[in-house]
């Protein structure tokens, strides 16, 4: 890291922005946390905006409407049952959207993957906070799309995954009766080589899903993988 | 680091507030506060603070259950802080600045009123250095002064107050080390 990209960092933290990306040096991490540590003394920066707080409540709430189908439900449980099981203030926004599930079942898989990516606009935006220029699409056409099925080592369906090809590109993976409890780092896997962190995938009882922006070329996917806290790949995805 | 959620880690945390949260409202309005003052303690911007904390949130939103008590709510939200922390690192630097501790931060995130030791740490700090640069670092990140203001209270061109800054980051990194 050049004495530069440490005062960038700074001035980023100094004005509430975000820094830029960089490669440091470890031996540069003592001063970057000790920046930290003093920046976040004054305690009147420390808390959130109401409107931050407000905002993404909205927006949470905003998941299980628009992308009902992304919320995992419990082994054993139907649709319905775990509608019925959600916390009133929230259920009640998704009873009214019962009948787009149905809808996506003529559509095929892949359209039906683009729907549900472009459903979770709203929570990934917020989560990645850097896709101000995307417009949410019901429907996509097919050769916006690639998939991939996600295979354990011994062979066996995790889930599935589906690049989005749009301004910005998406990525949704999607694991089901899987076996995989906990977080997972997301890692797209380029033909040029080159390999991308794109998030984390939170699995419960087997099931999990994640979509998020990425500032990828679709169509120079070769492939996708989760991988445990120990680095060790769980599951691979080539993307066809 | 890259770390997984699991029932280890609500066992190691001991004892959790066995009540429930009635709805996701609660538990939302309950956590958000102290969760993003949390990640503000680890990334020290208000926009990574808000990103962070939103993406922690959407993370967890599918897999917690609100027949889980509050204290395994808190447990999550505080395991999936730790693994988006670390991944946001990763992407930022190629490498982990700081971390969550579960042990340590826990009891952060329960407490009604948390209170954090960056003050009297600081001032630990702060007061292990030499004057100059005790006093570039107030101005800078105590008062909120710019470059161009902390050098002229400074009576030193930008340039020098730049070069100050840097070199007193330096002694106060070594500082905070021996500290720990």
């Amino acid at each position: 890291m050049t004495d530069d990209q440490i005062e960038g960092f700074i001035e980023s933290m100094l004005e509430d922005r975000a820094p830029k990306e960089f490669v440091a040096t470890r031996e540069d991490t003592g001063l970057l946390r000790v920046a930290i540590e003093l920046r976040a003394v004054p305690s009147e920066c420390a808390w959130p905006d109401e409107e931050f707080v407000l905002s993404l409540h909205q927006r949470l709430a905003g998941i299980t409407d628009a992308g009902a189908e992304l919320v995992p439900f419990p082994p054993g449980m139907s649709h319905r049952h775990a509608v019925a099981g959600r916390p009133r203030a929230w259920s009640s926004h998704r009873r009214s959207k019962r009948k787009e599930p149905r809808a996506l079942a003529a559509v095929g898989k892949a359209a039906a993957a683009a729907f549900l990516v472009a459903g979770t606009f709203g929570a990934t935006q917020l989560a990645g906070g850097h896709s101000q220029g995307a417009s949410p699409q019901r429907v996509a056409a097919a050769n916006t799309v690639r998939s991939g099925e996600l295979l354990a080592a011994d062979g066996r369906q995790l889930g599935e995954t589906y690049a989005y090809r749009a301004n910005p590109s998406w990525v949704f993976m999607s694991v089901q009766n899987s076996g995989l409890v906990g977080t997972y780092i997301c890692e797209l896997h380029l033909a040029n080589g080159n390999n991308v962190m794109a998030g984390v995938l939170v699995a419960y009882n087997g099931s999990g899903d994640w979509a998020h922006t990425v500032n990828v070329d679709v169509s120079g996917l070769h492939s996708a993988t989760l991988e445990n806290s120990s680095g060790e790949v769980v599951a691979t995805a080539t993307f066809s | 680091m890259r770390t997984v959620p699991n029932e280890a880690d609500a066992v190691r945390l001991g004892p959790l507030d066995e009540s429930v949260y009635p709805d996701w409202d609660s538990a939302y309005l309950d956590n958000v506060g102290r969760l993003y003052r949390l990640m503000y303690l680890k990334v020290g911007n208000r926009a990574d603070a808000e990103d962070l904390t939103s993406e922690v949130f959407r993370a967890a939103l599918g897999p917690l259950r609100l027949t889980a008590s509050k204290g395994e709510v808190r447990a999550y939200l505080l395991a999936t802080a730790r693994t988006v922390l670390a991944a946001h690192w990763q992407r930022r630097l190629g490498l982990e600045v700081t971390h969550i501790d579960p042990d340590i931060e826990f009891d952060y995130l329960a407490s009604p009123a948390p209170e954090s030791d960056a003050g009297p740490r600081a001032e630990k700090i702060l007061a292990a250095l030499p004057g100059h640069y005790r006093r570039i670092l107030e101005l800078r990140f105590l008062e909120g002064c710019s470059v161009k203001e902390s050098a002229t209270a400074l009576a030193i061109s930008v340039s020098n107050a730049k070069v100050l800054q840097f070199r007193a980051l330096r002694m106060a990194a070594r500082v905070a080390e021996e500290l720990e």
